[in-house]
């Protein structure tokens, strides 16, 4: 029964915040930031290395998105009563919080890795080139941390133009107060994952240690899951006015 | 009829943005001279490159004449495998030359530099690619035209579909 | 009257340092109901409270005899409501919204019900545009639709008439009346507009900062808040107002078209001594009729008893 009413919700949640032309202007974002960076590695066998070269944007167009479709699907919704109509049918808040999430996410995640995966031909890559996953599971971590964010914030804020802009202005803000310090920016993060699993692949020892590696990857996870958690409770309990 | 219409939308949505896109990656790459010196009667292969389906133009220099092989991917593998030479392009007894070619298709590709003189010779080698990637410009025009046809279908079939009633 | 069916105990509910509800102690049965007071009375607090989307600071709240906090699940699958200010996806039709709504209510045949619901609002033709097209009367209607289509037991309207041209007010409140009486569904209206009210509820809630000052069936409000007045059709209408005004027990006279309008101070003694005036003038007696309170004059008098109360 809860099942059936979380996919009723995705359905809802798809046709109502993914209609044109928002999921059009995801797809073209998504596009221009990925494939259309400059290829500076024709060597053959460090062709990979063209996958991360125009990080820095897709990050930035990333981190736009992902403000602008969860202030909008959270902070939005709330403003324009709509989250007040949906808990007047019987609809159980949590399953109203993770239909709005999962199906935001999801969206996301699926334009960004169908386009990431364009490289593969366009690099002659192998479809099991184990840097791609590597690239996608960073993606993916980043994407949760952003989302956990921009969650957090439109329920904070409630108002859907202040939420974009925080879910913008704190993430940016602290990619420029970190530098690229390894563990606290997103790029610093991003190069040590992939480095790391850039040795181990092509064979060489890794001279970036493995306690590291897991840092990397558990910060972000731990972040998001704290924020994450904070916002369900929040909203499980919110009063709607 | 709405779906078939989202569905068009979204295609060519993707073709137009894969058309600029591809627009935008057609500038020219120009790698910067490559300087080899190859000893008498030798055969030099360069790593082997990414290259795309575009336009390449080889400008080559040598104080006495060389043969210059373009081999593709199954080419490199003969050749590091069997030394056998299977080229998609040759030029043979060249000093100074520029080659154009026309590559269809996306992959691994090497030049290999034969040397036949008695000399010690120092060649160099400067690679442009230009012109629009053929496969990404094919798929936005595919793309782009699905879409449309797509629209114009979903405008065109509830006009037979009322008319038929 | 029989087990309410809303019931809340001192319901107090405090935004910031203004109390919306101070002790609420609302009661209302099964049937058509009326919720009013003016604006800030704390209706629509009243009514987010019965819903589960705001939590009371204090006392108690159900509906079905279910608390409305904690379990407010079970309470909205028996519960269709349309709030003041509906808010709807205006990228959907109006038939994709209550397919929805339909599936939410876990319809196997979504579609059809949402086209039943439609055709019984009178939306059919208007089923597949969006509703951002939709004018305001329109919209309404789409909310009592997506009230409706749970099938509920109860259904609570905030301000169900705003923005309905008169005509559209009749027909809608008629389709409450229809529904009530075909299916047994109980309605909580909440409204300014009394004449309305009148005409279809049983019974009525009167609530003022936070609080009820008086409730009950409309018919026992309009006798404890009556105004005494008699009206009385007559041959010749000045003649009989020169007479009564002599008489002691009658407050005021005066006189519209060919009536006299009477407040009386005794009810029974005036009922007696009016035949034998009239019979004593040699007038012709055409209609003789006790005028009951409007719902408007119960609750204007409502109100003027509760402030004597307050200040004595």
């Amino acid at each position: 029964m809860n099942l059936k009413s979380l996919f009723r919700l995705i359905i809802w949640e798809l046709e109502e915040n993914w209609s044109f032309p928002i999921l059009e202007i995801v797809i073209s974002a998504a596009i221009f930031s990925i494939l259309n960076q400059p290829i500076t590695h024709l060597e053959f066998e460090t062709r990979y290395r063209n996958l991360i070269s125009n990080m820095g944007i897709t990050h930035l167009i990333l981190i736009l998105i992902v403000g602008a479709v969860f202030s909008r699907s959270f902070a939005g919704s709330l403003s324009r009563g709509e989250v007040k109509t949906l808990l007047s049918y019987p609809i159980k808040r949590w399953i109203l919080f993770l239909s709005k999430f999962y199906t935001n996410f999801i969206v996301i995640f699926a334009v960004y890795v169908a386009v990431f995966s364009l490289h593969i031909p366009l690099l002659a890559l192998s479809p099991f080139e184990p840097i791609f996953y590597v690239l996608l599971t960073s993606l993916l971590l980043h994407l949760m941390l952003l989302c956990a964010v921009a969650i957090f914030l439109s329920l904070m804020i409630k108002n859907e133009i202040i939420s974009f802009l925080a879910s913008i202005l704190l993430p940016l803000g602290l990619e420029v107060i970190a530098g690229n310090d390894k563990f606290l920016s997103f790029y610093g993060r991003f190069e040590l994952f992939f480095n790391y699993f850039e040795q181990l692949t092509r064979g060489r020892l890794p001279e970036i240690a493995f306690q590291d590696v897991v840092l990397v990857i558990s910060l972000p996870i731990f972040i998001s899951v704290l924020l994450f958690t904070l916002s369900f409770i929040y909203f499980s309990n919110m009063q709607v006015d | 009829m709405r779906k078939l219409l989202r569905l068009g939308v979204i295609f060519l949505v993707i073709g137009l943005s894969l058309l600029l896109t591809t627009a935008l990656r057609g500038s020219p790459i120009y790698i910067q001279p490559i300087k080899l010196t190859i000893t008498p009667h030798e055969w030099v292969m360069l790593n082997p490159q990414l290259w795309m389906p575009r336009s390449i133009k080889l400008s080559l220099f040598s104080i006495s004449e060389i043969d210059v092989y373009i081999l593709d991917e199954y080419g490199i593998n003969a050749w590091c495998e069997e030394k056998r030479l299977t080229s998609i392009f040759t030029l043979n007894g060249v000093k100074q030359s520029t080659l154009e070619l026309q590559l269809n298709e996306r992959g691994k590709y090497a030049i290999l530099i034969h040397n036949p003189s008695d000399l010690h010779l120092d060649v160099y080698i400067s690679i442009t690619l230009y012109m629009l990637e053929k496969d990404l410009l094919s798929a936005s025009i595919a793309l782009t035209t699905m879409g449309i046809i797509a629209i114009i279908t979903s405008k065109i079939l509830p006009r037979y579909a009322t008319r038929g009633m | 009257m029989g087990a309410p069916i809303i019931s809340t105990r001192e319901l107090v509910k405090y935004f910031g340092n203004t109390a919306a509800l101070q002790g609420l102690n609302l009661n209302v049965p099964c049937g058509i109901s009326g919720f009013i007071g003016p604006n800030g009375a704390g209706k629509t607090t009243t009514i987010n409270i019965l819903l589960g989307l705001l939590k009371p600071d204090y006392g108690e709240a159900t509906v079905f005899g279910l608390d409305c906090w904690r379990e407010s699940f079970k309470i909205r699958r028996r519960v269709g409501v349309l709030h003041e200010n509906n808010a709807y996806p205006g990228n959907f039709t109006g038939i994709r919204f209550l397919e929805h709504v339909a599936n939410i209510y876990g319809f196997a045949q979504a579609k059809k019900r949402a086209k039943e619901i439609l055709s019984e609002v009178g939306l059919s033709e208007a089923a597949d545009k969006p509703i951002k097209a939709y004018s305001a009367g329109m919209r309404q209607r789409l909310g009592l639709a997506q009230a409706l289509i749970g099938d509920p037991d109860l259904v609570i309207l905030d301000e169900p008439t705003a923005n309905i041209d008169p005509l559209g007010r009749i027909l809608l409140l008629d389709k409450i009346k229809e529904i009530h009486s075909s299916r047994g569904t109980s309605f909580l209206i909440s409204t300014h507009i009394l004449p309305e009210l009148e005409k279809i509820c049983s019974w009525v809630s009167i609530i003022n900062k936070g609080r009820i000052v008086d409730q009950g069936y409309v018919r026992d409000l309009s006798a404890k808040y009556s105004a005494n007045i008699y009206r009385i059709e007559v041959s010749n209408p000045h003649l009989l107002a020169d007479r009564i005004r002599e008489m002691e027990i009658v407050e005021e006279v005066w006189v519209e078209g060919e009536n006299v309008y009477c407040r009386v101070k005794d009810l029974n003694r005036f009922y007696g001594e009016i035949p034998k005036i009239i019979a004593d003038l040699n007038l012709q007696l055409r209609s003789f009729q006790y005028m009951r309170s409007s719902l408007e004059e119960v609750y204007r008098e409502a109100f003027s008893w509760r402030v004597k109360a307050d200040e004595s």
